[in-house]
């Protein structure tokens, strides 16, 4: 089904259009959602929401965006006021402003799970359009074109983003590994 | 270090590739339909209990106001009833004296009437 085949069948409750969208959008929108959220069932609680917003907007939405830049779209604005209401966003950030608390034996391999506390942080310490642009981008593997139409912004305006975005991250992280690895060395 | 630091940095930012691989949930579809159920299920009678049923606080609350306000009303009606009956007699007895003095001024102006005209 073409994605204006499907938007019929889902104005008109056709339960198969609706299972197909779904399983079709289903791991980018949770994929999305977890990029933003960190939290792998929040991320699924969120998608379920995602869907379900699908479900009732599809009469509004108008087909002048491609369909899953639209569920994008819905899928960003339901991690990003699921932050502002968990608050989680500030716990990050006092997380690493706190320098992180990770286990401090940097001269080893660090492990995925530090990497992965440590990339989250810095990802959202960035400012949420540089945050959005980079997910988009690095997460979902989006072509500069589509993260400007789902963001709504100039070519040019993401290029921007995008740059600035992975020049506060390497910033970040070069930050906290620099303090990391200087304590790590005083301590020995 | 610097050449440390930057290893590090490019093995955090290469981690994205390992954090996007997400494990697919085969009960996403029946927990969405499921959910989606819940959704589009027309209200009910049942819900409309389960809606009193979580407002209960609200209407206790409500009708111990109500009760409190009956009581102190009632209360200060009932209360100290000498002191009533008190107030009420002092009252009757001065609306007596002003009715006897008014009487006075007027039969002592009839009589002076009587005197004039005779």
């Amino acid at each position: 089904m073409t994605d204006q085949e499907l938007l019929h069948g889902i104005r008109e409750r056709d339960q198969a259009a609706f299972r197909e969208l779904v399983e079709k959008n289903q791991q980018l929108v949770i994929r999305t959602c977890y990029s933003l959220v960190h939290q792998l069932e929040d991320a699924r609680d969120l998608a379920q929401e995602v869907f379900i917003e699908v479900m009732k907007s599809a009469a509004l939405f108008r087909g002048n965006a491609k369909l899953s830049s639209w569920i994008y779209r819905i899928a960003i604005n339901k991690s990003l006021n699921h932050l502002k209401r968990s608050g989680r966003r500030n716990a990050f950030m006092s997380l690493f402003s706190q320098d992180l608390k990770v286990e401090k034996d940097a001269s080893r391999s660090v492990e995925d799970k530090e990497l992965k506390v440590i990339l989250h942080a810095a990802i959202d310490r960035l400012p949420v359009n540089q945050r959005i642009a980079f997910t988009l981008h690095h997460y979902e593997e989006l072509p500069y074109k589509e993260i400007a139409e789902v963001m709504n912004l100039s070519l040019s305006s993401v290029e921007s983003l995008l740059h600035r975005a992975k020049l506060n991250l390497r910033k970040r992280l070069s930050h906290y590994y620099h303090q990391n690895l200087k304590e790590y060395g005083s301590s020995n | 270090m610097d050449r440390q630091i930057e290893e590090r940095v490019q093995k955090t930012l290469d981690f994205i590739r390992k954090d996007r691989d997400i494990p697919e949930d085969p009960w996403f579809y029946s927990r969405l339909t499921a959910r989606l159920e819940k959704e589009f299920q027309p209200s009910s009678p049942v819900l409309d209990r389960n809606l009193l049923w979580r407002l209960r606080p609200i209407l206790a609350g409500v009708l111990i106001l109500m009760a409190v306000t009956v009581g102190i009303t009632l209360g200060k009606v009932l209360s100290n009833p000498s002191e009533n009956q008190e107030m009420t007699l002092y009252g009757i007895t001065e609306e007596n004296d002003a009715s006897i003095a008014l009487f006075s001024e007027l039969s002592g102006s009839f009589e002076e009437q009587i005197v004039l005209i005779k």
